[in-house]
């Protein structure tokens, strides 16, 4: 796809952003990748990213799977800019389909990952406020306990009930209108 | 919290046996997991443990979405209670990002679903952006004749409603960024789509009253679509347009002469049909290209693309050429041809223009795309390059394939 490769050219021009992980390992990313973090954008506009972005929160396992998933989603914000209009909102756009579906494998694939890295990159996309991975991953909880009573839900996700059972039918009580 | 802090430190230990408790993340993150559940399902976790009885007041969006068949009276009037407890109790403080509600079907119009207050909620609620999707039913839902109040809301999507005209102006969403419209109908005759800060507009399969007085105020706007609506509004000066996608399928035509003061030369103007029909597909082309105070102005460097507009080319082409000298910096133009009309017939009358040809000497790109190598398309080419000297180059294109309508921006596989 022209466009894609119109998008990779403009990110080698853009300056790159070094940010730095828990354990103290250093990534090197474009700018344009960098900045699907608010957080990091913020700190762009601000001029503080010079000696790298110190990210205490995030370890580099998780850091490095965050960036994969910047890359990839930076590609396709730049592949929208190249393409019909400058206008970045996909919904508004008659982007490639392909590149579409592409996208969407690959966030499949993306969230294939046992219950921990999960909970963790929800934690580090929450904390770099990256809000298409912190849908995506918030998604895929919920898609899990989808359709689960809430003894399953406890039982799934270790949640303590620490409702004595009257607490619990005066809850019920209250909200009634959600349990008809 | 307290509490928090000695489940985090458990939590280290407790992974190492794959163990991870979601208390681990935090309530807005909780908030946002269920926002992404049936909205019933989220409500009932109240009752997993103490922390979880509020975090559904404070979800950021709202997602309200019936595809399973259509729905009862009964199942209705349980909607509406349930939406209506579910916006009495939730947490204002907690801003809204996105409210969608979406149905199907609905078997009986009596009872209808309280859409326009929850809109008027969710906007209270700072949302940001509201998707609305209502069934054919009843000949259209109408929404109430409301003006939208909001600081927040920057993205609107409405498919098959029934607007009336307060609702259409926006001049008190001073963030409205971008507004989509599909299938809907406006049923006020004179309306004025208004909006200053309005960036991105796609008004699609839209029904219009025919009747005059109704337009499109929208000076910020950078990227517009316009396809198959009946009866479009008229178009104001639009300085920033970056891209334009007009489709003109069964439209009703006339011109912008009596709001515009243009000069349509037509004595039975209904449209300007200088052969007494009513000439179809041309309405915002003639708008823009007779109404003298009426320009269509695209920055440098940028695309237009009219979509099958000059379908009766014997009197548009006439059209196109007082349309390009209204507009002078257009760099490329797209034009589509359907099939050609069956009776079809050499252009007659002629449309002189001023002393230099084209005002606009930066079009140098133009392409045609048809189906078939037809008259029309010599005619275009042939006329363009008598008209227009800059013009280095004209593509023609076209499709082996049959479908009713091509559009290459929504179908890049027709090009193939």
């Amino acid at each position: 796809m022209a466009s894609a490769g119109s998008g990779d050219e403009k990110a080698a021009a853009a300056a790159m952003i070094t940010l730095i992980s828990s354990d103290n390992e250093k990534f090197e990313v474009t700018e344009a990748t960098a900045t699907l973090s608010q957080t990091i954008r913020h700190m762009i506009e601000d001029g503080c990213t010079d000696g790298g972005v110190p990210l205490p929160n995030v370890t580099s396992k998780i850091l490095a799977r965050v960036i994969e998933y910047c890359k990839k989603h930076a590609t396709a914000a730049a592949g929208e800019e190249g393409s019909s209009s400058s206008f970045s909102d996909a919904a508004f756009l008659e982007v490639d389909r392909a590149f579409l579906e592409e996208l969407e494998e690959f966030d499949d694939a993306f969230l294939e990952v046992d219950r921990a890295t999960l909970f963790d990159l929800i934690l580090a996309a929450n904390y770099l406020d990256i809000k298409g991975l912190l849908n995506l991953t918030c998604q895929k909880v919920a898609d899990s306990v989808k359709g689960k009573t809430p003894e399953q839900i406890r039982e799934m996700y270790n949640i303590v009930n620490d409702l004595t059972p009257e607490e619990e039918a005066e809850i019920r009580r209250e909200t009634q209108w959600a349990f008809e | 919290m307290p509490q928090e802090q000695v489940k985090v430190s458990g939590r280290h230990n407790r992974r190492k046996v794959s163990m991870v408790g979601i208390d681990t993340l935090p309530d807005e993150v909780l908030a946002r997991v269920l926002s992404f559940l049936p909205v019933r399902e989220a409500v009932q976790t109240c009752v997993l443990a103490r922390r979880w009885r509020h975090l559904w007041k404070s979800m950021p969006a709202l997602r309200i979405v019936f595809e399973d068949g259509p729905l009862t009276p009964e199942d209705v009037d349980d909607m509406n209670r349930f939406v209506n407890m579910f916006m009495f109790l939730r947490d204002r403080g907690a801003p809204l990002e996105f409210f969608e509600f979406k149905i199907d079907d609905f078997d009986s119009c009596e009872n209808e679903p309280h859409i326009s207050l929850w809109i008027q909620q969710a906007l209270l609620s700072q949302a940001r952006s509201l998707n609305v999707e209502l069934p054919l039913v009843c000949g259209g839902l109408p929404l109430d004749d409301m003006h939208l109040i909001s600081k927040h809301l920057t993205t609107l999507e409405l498919k098959l409603v029934t607007l009336r005209g307060k609702f259409l102006d926006f001049s008190s969403c001073p963030v409205l960024k971008s507004l989509q419209m599909r299938d809907c109908s406006v049923s006020t005759s004179s309306y004025r789509i208004s909006s200053q800060s309005l960036k991105c507009l796609t008004i699609s399969g839209t029904m219009f009253p025919g009747i005059r007085r109704s337009w499109i105020s929208a000076p910020s706007l950078v990227w517009l679509q316009l396809t198959d609506n009946t009866t479009p509004p008229l178009l104001e000066s639009m300085p920033s347009l970056v891209n334009a996608f007009v489709r003109l399928n069964d439209a009703v035509a006339y011109c912008g002469k009596e709001e515009f003061g243009g000069s349509c030369s037509d004595d039975s103007c209904n449209n300007c049909a200088d052969d007494g029909r009513l000439s179809e597909d041309c309405m915002v082309l003639k708008g823009l290209s007779k109404a003298e105070s009426l320009e269509l102005v695209c920055t440098p460097g940028e695309t237009l693309l009219l979509n099958e507009w000059c379908v009766e080319i014997d009197f548009d082409a006439l059209a196109l050429i007082c349309f390009l000298e209204h507009t002078p910096v257009l760099e490329k133009l797209t034009l589509q041809l359907r099939q050609a009309p069956e009776n079809w017939v050499e252009p007659r009358g002629f449309y002189i223009p001023s002393k230099k040809p084209f005002a606009s000497n930066k079009l140098k790109v133009v392409e045609i795309k048809c189906k078939e190598f037809d008259e029309r398309v010599h005619k275009i080419s042939k006329m363009l390059s008598i008209y227009n000297a800059c013009i280095e180059q004209i593509n023609i294109q076209w499709f082996a394939r049959s479908s009713h309508c091509y559009s290459f921006q929504t179908d890049p596989d027709d090009q193939q």
